[in-house]
């Protein structure tokens, strides 16, 4: 047990350290969002606070948008596990660890754990922004819960990138993926408005949408500011969504990662 | 493991060091079986890649600490690695990215990865492709001083005859994926009985006329691929085999000069050794296959 952590240590800090690697990408990954939340927010910040209660259940939309679009960034985020996989394999340096003793699913796990890491980046720098255009943190269970939550779903989607890019080496693969889902999956989500608007067949959608819950999960704790209002039944799904494709991640690592 | 590119070099090390499974047979590594405990065959090996493998992003320090965290090295490690780099002349407070380290620097350093964990066997699959001289011949005199001072059995793959002769106290031959002579270099060479004599005509003629001379022990035509030779159509090349080629010689240019005058056009003489062992053992030269198999290649890529 002891070995396959230290394992999974080494290689997971190697993905961190990676992330580093490149001072430029990271200002952008953390900046990117809030211009997002910054720019998209905006953008109703002339309407009148009747509509915006009545609709958003929030006078200020930045406060409706910011879980959503950190919810919405973890699609993103997901591609980096991938990319890293291929960027391994590509290298040869994916054979270098698999003539150690390491199992595949360490392999597995540490890209995972890498890339979420990753996603979490943003968040404090994201929520000290958005403070300046009058967003109020929650409590700090609370804003543990979100975080939790954010890294749930990331760990989920990056499970998700991995399986689809677990036996191909192309670069082209995640890119093309993540276009092909991301928008749907952001825009058939509660990211950036309320579900009660969308026509029936979205808000099927919606209801099994991860960053639905995410986003859900984390406004109710940013607008009430604290937890207690907070549906945990989202939190849960998370909970189940992370830990479903964790399994089958580890699964099929274990069978199907080889080297060319 | 001395053998021509394609030849299944590359192959067997994947099966000896259990990243594919052998369709057939068994192999045990170290006392375990590479197809079932292919976990446990990997803690008892070490690996230096013929493209040297490192994270170029990292610093030596970091690239060292990850591989002794993947071999659940403990605190140890880091004496381990720094006794290691002293003996390899690496400087263990150097903080720049390996990406910046020259080929032979990084090639010692990988060499301290894969001896880190002390392994029972160090696989080397063609260390020296693509190094300079120079560098080939410090990697050599690096290779007999771990089997020395180590004491670990190293099996090194090459397709050069050169490295196989001065590093491989035991060899196999191998050519399309099957072992065609093991042995020392010594024994090997008592395989080709004679010396090689490589004559180049101008032009053809019964070889059947030299046959008969004292010494001469065995005639053969060059092999290959007649369509894509670029030799002229009059032109034959011969390898016969002799006993001593200096006492053989002689007569073979006057007999061939009294049935056809000034048609010699070049005599090479091969003393026993490795490359000849090849020949003997395939009808080509290594560098002849892997020529043949290179215009397969672009033909086939063409089409």
């Amino acid at each position: 047990m002891m070995r396959r952590l230290n394992q999974l240590i080494g290689l997971y800090i190697r993905e961190v350290k990676n992330t580093y690697r490149n001072p430029a990408i990271i200002v952008m990954s953390v900046v990117q969002p809030l211009l997002w939340i910054v720019f998209f927010g905006s953008s109703f910040s002339s309407a009148p606070k009747s509509f915006l209660e009545g609709f958003f259940q929030t006078d200020n939309y930045i406060a409706f948008l910011l879980s959503g679009q950190l919810s919405a960034s973890m699609l993103f985020v997901g591609m980096f596990s991938s990319l890293s996989m291929i960027q391994d394999k590509k290298s040869g340096y994916l054979r270098r660890i698999m003539v150690t003793p390491t199992r595949n699913y360490i392999v597995f796990l540490a890209k995972v754990l890498g890339s979420s890491t990753r996603g979490m980046i943003q968040v404090p720098i994201v929520f000290l922004g958005v403070m300046l255009f009058g967003v109020a943190l929650p409590e700090p269970i609370g804003l543990t819960a979100f975080v939790v939550a954010l890294f749930l779903l990331s760990l989920g989607l990056s499970s998700i990138y991995l399986l689809i890019t677990m036996k191909s080496s192309d670069w082209q693969i995640p890119t093309v993926i993540s276009n092909f889902i991301n928008l749907p999956l952001m825009f058939s989500s509660t990211a950036l408005f309320p579900k009660e608007n969308f026509p029936p067949w979205m808000q099927i959608i919606s209801d099994w949408n991860p960053v639905s819950y995410s986003s859900t999960f984390g406004r109710e704790i940013i607008i009430s500011g604290n937890s207690i209002s907070a549906n945990w039944i989202y939190f849960l799904y998370l909970f189940i969504f992370a830990l479903a494709l964790l399994i089958i991640g580890m699964f099929v690592a274990t069978k199907t990662l080889k080297i060319e | 493991m001395l053998g021509p590119n394609g030849a299944g070099k590359t192959t067997i090390i994947k099966m000896l060091t259990g990243l594919s499974n052998p369709t057939g047979g068994k192999a045990i590594i170290a006392g375990y079986n590479v197809a079932k405990d292919a976990l446990k065959v990997k803690e008892n090996i070490g690996w230096v890649s013929s493209e040297v493998i490192l994270d170029d992003s990292l610093t030596s320090m970091d690239n060292i600490w990850i591989q002794s965290k993947l071999h659940n090295l403990g605190k140890k490690w880091k004496e381990k690695a720094i006794t290691l780099m002293k003996y390899f002349e690496l400087d263990e407070r150097d903080d720049k990215k390996v990406g910046q380290f020259s080929t032979g620097t990084r090639k010692k350093l990988e060499i301290t990865m894969a001896l880190l964990h002390e392994p029972k066997i160090l696989f080397m699959d063609e260390p020296t492709i693509g190094l300079d001289a120079n560098t080939r011949r410090l990697l050599w005199n690096l290779i007999k001083k771990i089997n020395r001072l180590y004491g670990v059995t190293i099996f090194l793959t090459t397709h050069y005859i050169e490295e196989a002769d001065v590093l491989c106290d035991n060899l196999a031959i191998i050519n399309h994926g099957k072992i065609i002579a093991f042995g020392t270099a010594q024994e090997l060479r008592t395989l080709v009985g004679g010396d090689l004599l490589e004559i180049d005509f101008f032009k053809v003629f019964d070889p059947a006329v030299i046959k008969d001379i004292d010494g001469v022990i065995e005639i053969r035509q060059e092999e290959g691929d007649r369509e894509n030779e670029t030799k002229t159509e009059n032109s034959l090349k011969l390898f016969v085999k002799v006993k001593d080629a200096e006492t053989v010689l002689p007569e073979l240019i006057s007999t061939v000069a009294r049935i056809q005058p000034n048609i010699v056009k070049s005599i090479k003489i091969e003393k026993p050794n490795l490359e000849s062992v090849f020949l003997e053992l395939t009808g080509m030269r290594i560098v002849e296959i892997e020529e043949k198999m290179d215009k397969q290649f672009y033909t086939k890529a063409r089409r």
